[in-house]
């Protein structure tokens, strides 16, 4: 067996985490159908990305802030960290199935749930509801932004003993903040930059931040995942 | 089997736990880790099991380097920790998820303790009394048939036809291939299962003997008069005399009583470790 990766070993582990999570899972589950039921979606059976996303991100990230509340408690961390596993199924395991594992409940139950609710609303009331229709490119990049977003929940959930969704929102609200008060000085060095012909990126360490940022997001989520893996393995009792 | 070389250890910088501590403890021995509160203990178990890391120094569990928590070496490893977790999970689901991991975990055995204890397989390890986890854990961690054991106040929590249970177990389970840890304040319910004892005190290893060894250089008795006990490393009033530990100046071997052990090291660090050196003897 690897010392790094065993898919026999991962199987175990990931089984381990979906049970552990089972009740939330559940009750995320009730949540997205009730959301449904109450707001079905009319007319030609557009999905309402405003609501999927608006699910997705708000469960999904609530459930990544809480998924790393074991490593922090001294009683459970035993059980955790030394569960004969590698520290990257460690980390996985449980980022798998806060992000694929979160979209995959979440759209799919919002999916199944509109089937049922446009069921019972053309069936039983006769008012005009549709299902959504799941395979829509607007889902693409609510997903995609999901993924994103919930890398740095997911750092903020190893880093953060206590609410660790609102320290990370905090944290995120502070270098935008930071961001915002530096931004003339980017505008100064852009213009000042162009004029001189230079690369942007190299005049400035504030603009490494502001080009991660702006266009590069796909820098801070591995960075996120990278930091996260090394804090798991580095975890202590 | 676990090897420490130079380790030094400290919540902060400034104040070190450990510093320069050397161990070496080898396979076949079921061994009694005793200190004062305070002493080092559990975080000596940390960083043998990988929960802390060393600062300094090397520390090998089974030629593994603990803090790298490798797979290969954690499936021959298990610790019961002090605190332990409530998990959700029925008895019978934890061990369907968690028995896998070791590869030679024994089901006979676990049946056999978890009935010996008296422990209702499904009932949910969140809803069971502090003894009672420790019942389990302690039923678990003797079948994963582990080469490193590690009981972190076992028979704390537990009442006292379970205490004896616990030594039965933990007696069947020693085998010539096992290093047992126990790390405990309750000497009497350790008392004839150990055969090391490791005295830790100050961030210091100040003992590391077998009871053998003990019992042949130490002798364990009673004294009616305090002169009699003038040439001994401590003493005890007790409610028919004297508890003496005294150099065994006899070759016969007494019962060694643990509480008493301790204290003499406790309060003749220097001349005990000369005595076990053999410094002591070369003087006369």
């Amino acid at each position: 067996m690897s010392n790094y990766f065993d898919l026999t070993r991962f199987y175990r582990v990931i089984k381990i985490e979906i049970l552990a999570q089972k009740k939330s899972l559940l009750v995320y589950m009730l949540i997205v159908f009730m959301v449904a039921l109450l707001f079905p979606v009319h007319g030609y059976g557009m999905p309402d990305i405003g609501l999927l996303g608006f699910l997705l991100y708000t469960l999904g990230l609530i459930f990544t802030s809480t998924l790393f509340a074991d490593i922090h408690s001294q009683s459970s961390s035993t059980n955790y960290l030394l569960l004969p596993c590698s520290n990257l199924e460690r980390f996985l395991s449980r980022w798998l199935l806060s992000s694929f594992g979160m979209v995959l409940l979440i759209v799919l139950t919002y999916f199944i749930s509109s089937i049922l609710v446009a069921l019972l609303y053309n069936v039983l009331l006769g008012f005009n509801v549709h299902p959504i229709h799941l395979l829509s490119m607007q889902l693409m990049p609510v997903i995609v932004d999901y993924m994103q977003l919930q890398s740095l929940f997911f750092l903020g959930a190893i880093i953060f003993k206590k609410n660790s969704a609102l320290m990370t929102i905090c944290c995120i609200a502070f270098f935008l903040f930071i961001l915002f008060v530096l931004s003339p000085l980017f505008s100064i060095n852009i213009d000042y930059a162009l004029m001189l012909g230079q690369p942007l990126i190299l005049l400035n360490p504030a603009m490494h931040f502001y080009f991660l940022f702006s266009y590069k997001w796909w820098v801070i989520m591995p960075l996120c995942l990278g930091v996260s893996y090394l804090k798991i393995a580095e975890s202590e009792s | 089997m676990i090897d420490i070389q130079q380790l030094e250890f400290g919540y902060t910088k400034q104040n070190k736990l450990f510093n320069h501590l050397n161990l070496n403890l080898t396979e076949g021995h079921i061994c009694g880790l005793l200190g004062k509160n305070g002493a080092g203990k559990t975080t000596l178990l940390k960083l043998i099991s990988g929960l802390q890391f060393p600062q300094s120094g090397e520390l090998k569990v089974l030629n593994y380097h603990s803090k790298k928590r490798e797979p290969a070496l954690l499936q021959q490893l298990y610790f019961v920790p002090e605190q332990l977790q409530s998990l959700a999970y029925t008895i019978d689901r934890y061990h369907f998820l968690y028995a896998p991991f070791y590869p030679n975990f024994d089901e006979d055995n676990f049946k056999q303790n978890i009935s010996s204890f008296k422990l209702d397989s499904h009932q949910t390890i969140r809803d069971l009394s502090h003894g009672q986890k420790k019942k389990f854990f302690i039923s678990f961690g003797l079948a994963t048939m582990t080469p490193l054991l590690i009981l972190d106040e076992p028979t704390n929590g537990l009442d006292i036809p379970s205490k004896a249970i616990f030594r039965t177990l933990l007696a069947k389970a020693a085998t010539d291939k096992r290093l047992i840890i126990v790390s405990t304040h309750q000497v009497h319910d350790v008392e004839n299962l150990i055969d090391t004892i490791v005295l830790v005190d100050e961030g210091e290893i100040i003992l590391n003997q077998s009871l053998h060894h003990i019992a042949d250089k130490l002798q364990f008795t009673l004294a009616d008069n305090r002169e009699d006990i003038l040439d001994c490393y401590y003493s005890e009033k007790t409610l028919n005399g004297y508890a003496v530990v005294c150099k065994n100046r006899s070759n016969v071997e007494s019962a060694v009583n643990l509480e008493l052990l301790f204290n003499a090291v406790i309060a003749n660090k220097q001349s005990i470790q000369r005595l076990f050196c053999g410094e002591e003897n070369s003087d006369e």
